[in-house]
C-alpha cells in the first residue's frame, strides 16, 4: 500500500553556493500530484536505519555507535601529547543535514582524547571544488570551539606535500598529513559511483579530499575509468601514509538512511566488507531507477547538479543509469571527465564507443542547487531548464561561465513543469530532494516504480548480484 | 571571447601579508607591496580573471570582488588554426586538438596547443592566454602539462603552490604495479580502452 504523503526535502542551505532561502519559491515534492515513495515499500527486505528523531537523540545515538565502533580498535600508537588529524570530507558534513557526521567526529575526537590522553588533536575538513565549503560546516556544528581553535578547511589548491608511491610522486595536501597521526573519518555513500564503481571506494579521499590539484587531475584525466581508483590505494599504501595512519571509521549510510558506524585498523579488509555491503544496500535501488523509460527531473538540493540526492541516489547516478556502472567489464560510463572531455558538442568524438547520458531523461529542471562545479555538459547534452533566480546564480558561477548559453531560464517552477511536459511527453516526475529513505515522485512515477521492482528484485538477487560479487573476488564469501 | 566583469580586490586592514593569495593565483596577478609599515597584498587588475581562488583561500576574508570599470576581455590573440604541427602535439599527448579540457571555460586541447606554439610556455601563461585553470583551478592540470611536455616544453617550478609537475597516466603505470594490482583494478583493460579512445603517444 503506497503512501500519498510527501517526502522531506532537505531545507535550504544558508551559503555562499546558493541563492537565499527565501529566493526559492517552491519545492518539487509540493508540486499536484507528488507522493513520497519509501524505499521499503518498494523492497520491504532492505535493512532499516537508525531512527532517531531529534538532533539531540542523534547525537546520542552516533556517539554511542562510535564509541562502540572504535572500542576494539587498536589506538595504541598514540601516545600522550601526540599530535593526531582526523581527516574528514566535506560530503558527510551534508548527509541529512550532517550532525549525525560531525557527531561521529565529535565522539572520535573525545575517545583519542579519552584513550590516548592526548588533547592536541586536530580537525582537517576536505573540500570538492568550493574551497569553503566545509569553513562553514565547522562554522555551523561549531567544530572549531569543539576542537579548541585546531579545526580548519582544506583545499586542493593548498601546499602539497609529496607522497612516495609505487606509482612515483603523487602529493598529498600538507595540512592534511601535519601530525604525527592521521584518523580518516569518511563515509560509504555509493556518491560517485560513475569515478569510484564500487572499486576500492573507502579508499578515494587519498586521491580526492586529502590530495591537491595534481593527483585529483590524474584521477580524473589520465588514468582511466576503473585503473584511476588505483591512484587512491598507493598513497594509501605509501610508506609516508602507513606511518601516520591509526584507523579508519567510517559513517555507514544506504538509501535508507544511516545504518551505524564502523571502525578498523585495516582500511583494506574495511573496504573488502563495504564493498560487499553496498553492493547489497545500493544494488536494487540503482537498477531499479535504470528501469524507468522516461521522466522529467527536477534538481531541487543544496548541493552541486550531480550531487543533488533522493533516497540515497544522486542525480549522477541516474544520469548513469542506462549502463551497469557496477559491472566492471563496463569501461566507459555516459558521465565522467572522461566522457565529457569527448563531447566537445552535442555529439562525441567516438561515436559507438561512449555511451550518451541516460535517454530517459527528457527534461532536467533545475529548481535550486549550488554553483561550484563544472556542469555545462549538462546542459549542453539534456534538455535544461533553469527557474527563477537559479539562472542567476549559474551566471555568477565560475565553474559555469556558458551553462545558461545553452539552458532557458523559467520564470517559476510550476511553468517549468508545465513545459516540460509539453516536449517531454511522459508524467513521470523524480525530485532529487534531499529526501531520505525514499524518492518524490509523480504519482504515474510511483505506480511504474510499484510495479517493477518485484522483477528488478529477482534479477539483481539471481544475475546482477552474482555477477557483481565475482567480479571483485567476493563471491565465495 | 570571454567577458570578465569583476575583479578581487584586497581590504588592507584585514590582510596580515601570509601570501596565501600570492600563491594559487593561477595567472599571477597578486604581488606583495609595502604599505605604510607593512606588506600587503596587491591585486594586477589587468591581470586578474576573477576565478575566486584567492578569495576563497584567504584565511582573514580580505580579498572579495568588486565590479571593474571597464570589462576585461579575454580573446585569443594568436593563431588557432589547427595545424598538422598542432594535430601531431596533440596525438602525442593522447588527444584530440577538439578535446575539452578544461571543463569550467570549455576550452579544447588544439587552442591551448596553439598558445603554447605562441609562447604560452608555462601553467600560468597559457591561463593567462585562454582562461585554461581560471575556474574550478584543480581539474585542467595535468591536460595542460601533459600537452607542455609533448609540445617539448620542460618545467622548472611554479610561482607557488599551483602545480608540482608530477602526474601519473595509465600509459606511465610501471610493469611491477600491473603485475601487483593490474587484475584487480582492471589496468591493461583499461589502457586498452584509453587508447581506444584516445589513441596517440609516442612520435607518430
Amino acid at each position: 500500500m503506497m503512501s500519498d504523503k510527501t517526502l522531506a526535502p532537505a531545507p535550504p542551505r544558508v551559503s555562499y553556493l546558493n541563492m537565499a532561502p527565501a529566493e526559492l519559491k517552491e519545492r518539487g515534492h509540493s508540486l499536484p500530484g507528488m507522493r513520497g515513495l519509501n524505499i521499503k515499500e518498494l523492497f520491504p527486505e532492505v535493512c532499516p536505519a537508525v531512527s532517531a528523531g531529534s538532533v539531540a537523540e542523534t547525537r546520542t545515538l552516533i556517539r554511542e555507535l562510535t564509541d562502540r565502533a572504535l572500542k576494539d580498535v587498536d589506538l595504541s600508537k598514540i601516545q600522550p601529547g601526540d599530535s593526531v588529524n582526523i581527516l574528514t570530507s566535506h560530503h558527510g558534513y551534508s548527509i541529512q543535514g550532517g550532525e549525525a557526521y560531525a557527531e561521529m567526529i565529535r565522539a572520535i575526537r573525545d575517545e583519542i582524547e579519552r584513550r590516548c590522553r592526548t588533547s592536541n588533536i586536530h580537525l582537517r575538513a576536505g573540500v570538492g571544488l568550493r574551497f569553503r565549503e566545509t569553513e562553514e560546516y565547522i562554522h555551523k556544528f561549531q567544530l572549531d570551539k569543539y576542537f579548541d581553535g585546531k579545526a580548519i578547511g582544506i583545499a586542493p589548491v593548498d601546499r602539497g606535500v609529496p607522497i612516495e608511491t609505487e606509482l612515483g610522486t603523487l602529493y598529498g595536501i600538507a595540512q592534511a598529513y601535519s601530525a604525527k597521526w592521521i584518523i580518516h573519518a569518511h563515509n560509504n555513500d555509493i556518491r560517485e559511483l560513475h569515478y569510484h564503481r564500487q572499486l576500492g571506494r573507502l579508499f578515494k579521499p587519498f586521491a580526492m579530499s586529502y590530495a591537491t590539484i595534481e593527483t585529483r587531475s590524474s584521477y580524473h584525466q589520465s588514468m582511466g575509468p576503473r585503473a584511476a581508483n588505483l591512484i587512491a590505494r598507493v598513497i594509501y599504501e605509501s610508506p609516508f601514509v602507513q606511518e601516520k595512519f591509526v584507523c579508519s571509521v567510517m559513517m555507514q549510510v544506504a538509501p535508507s538512511g544511516i545504518m551505524g558506524v564502523d571502525a578498523n585498523n585495516d582500511l583494506v579488509e574495511q573496504d573488502r566488507v563495504f564493498t560487499g555491503l553496498n553492493l547489497t544496500w545500493y544494488g536494487k535501488v540503482v537498477t531499479l531507477l535504470s528501469r524507468i523509460k522516461e521522466a522529467i527531473l527536477i534538481i531541487d538540493y543544496p548541493g552541486p547538479i550531480p550531487y543533488t540526492t533522493a533516497g540515497g541516489i544522486l542525480f549522477g547516478n541516474f544520469l548513469n543509469a542506462n549502463v551497469d556502472e557496477f559491472d566492471l567489464t563496463v569501461p566507459f560510463t555516459p558521465f565522467t571527465r572522461y566522457t565529457d572531455m569527448l563531447y566537445p558538442g552535442t555529439t562525441p568524438l567516438k561515436q559507438g564507443v561512449l555511451p550518451p547520458p541516460n535517454p530517459a531523461i527528457k527534461a532536467l529542471i533545475i529548481n535550486y542547487c549550488s554553483k561550484g562545479y563544472p556542469g555545462t555538459f549538462f546542459a549542453q547534452q539534456l534538455p535544461t531548464l533553469v527557474v527563477g533566480k537559479q539562472a542567476d546564480i549559474f551566471r555568477g558561477c565560475e565553474q559555469n561561465t556558458y551553462f545558461m548559453d545553452y539552458a532557458m531560464e523559467v520564470e517559476s517552477l510550476r511553468k517549468a513543469v508545465a513545459f516540460a511536459g509539453k516536449f517531454a511527453h511522459t508524467g513521470n516526475i523524480l525530485v532529487f530532494d534531499g529526501a531520505v529513505g525514499g524518492f518524490n515522485v509523480s504519482e504515474e512515477l510511483a505506480e511504474t516504480m510499484y510495479k517493477i521492482a518485484p522483477s528488478v528484485r529477482e534479477e539483481v538477487e539471481q544475475t546482477l548480484m552474482p555477477r557483481w560479487l565475482k567480479q571483485r573476488g567476493l563471491d565465495q564469501e | 571571447m570571454r567577458i570578465v566583469t569583476k575583479t578581487a580586490s584586497v581590504d588592507a586592514l584585514k590582510c596580515t601579508g601570509c601570501q596565501t593569495c600570492v600563491r594559487v593565483c593561477p595567472v599571477v596577478a597578486v604581488r606583495m607591496e609595502r604599505s605604510a609599515e607593512r606588506r600587503i597584498a596587491h591585486i594586477d587588475e589587468m591581470e586578474c580573471v576573477a576565478c575566486g581562488i584567492c578569495i576563497n583561500r584567504c584565511a582573514e576574508h580580505a580579498l572579495s570582488f568588486k565590479d571593474r570599470e571597464t570589462p576585461l576581455r579575454i580573446e585569443t590573440r594568436f593563431d588557432e588554426t589547427i595545424s598538422e604541427e598542432i594535430k601531431a602535439i596533440c596525438t602525442k599527448a593522447h588527444m584530440y586538438p577538439e578535446q575539452v579540457i578544461c571543463y569550467c571555460h570549455r576550452i579544447q586541447a588544439g587552442k591551448l596547443v596553439a598558445a603554447i606554439l605562441a609562447g604560452g610556455d608555462t601553467p600560468e601563461k597559457l591561463a593567462r592566454m585562454t582562461g585554461v585553470r581560471t575556474g574550478c583551478g584543480v581539474l585542467c592540470i595535468t591536460g595542460v602539462l601533459r600537452l607542455l611536455k609533448a609540445a617539448g616544453v620542460e618545467l622548472t617550478k611554479a610561482p607557488g603552490y599551483q602545480w608540482y609537475g608530477k602526474m601519473i597516466t595509465i600509459w606511465d603505470i610501471p610493469e611491477a604495479v600491473i603485475e601487483k594490482y593490474g587484475k584487480q583494478y582492471y589496468i591493461l583493460e583499461d589502457r586498452e580502452s584509453m587508447d581506444q579512445v584516445f589513441p596517440g603517444g609516442a612520435e607518430e
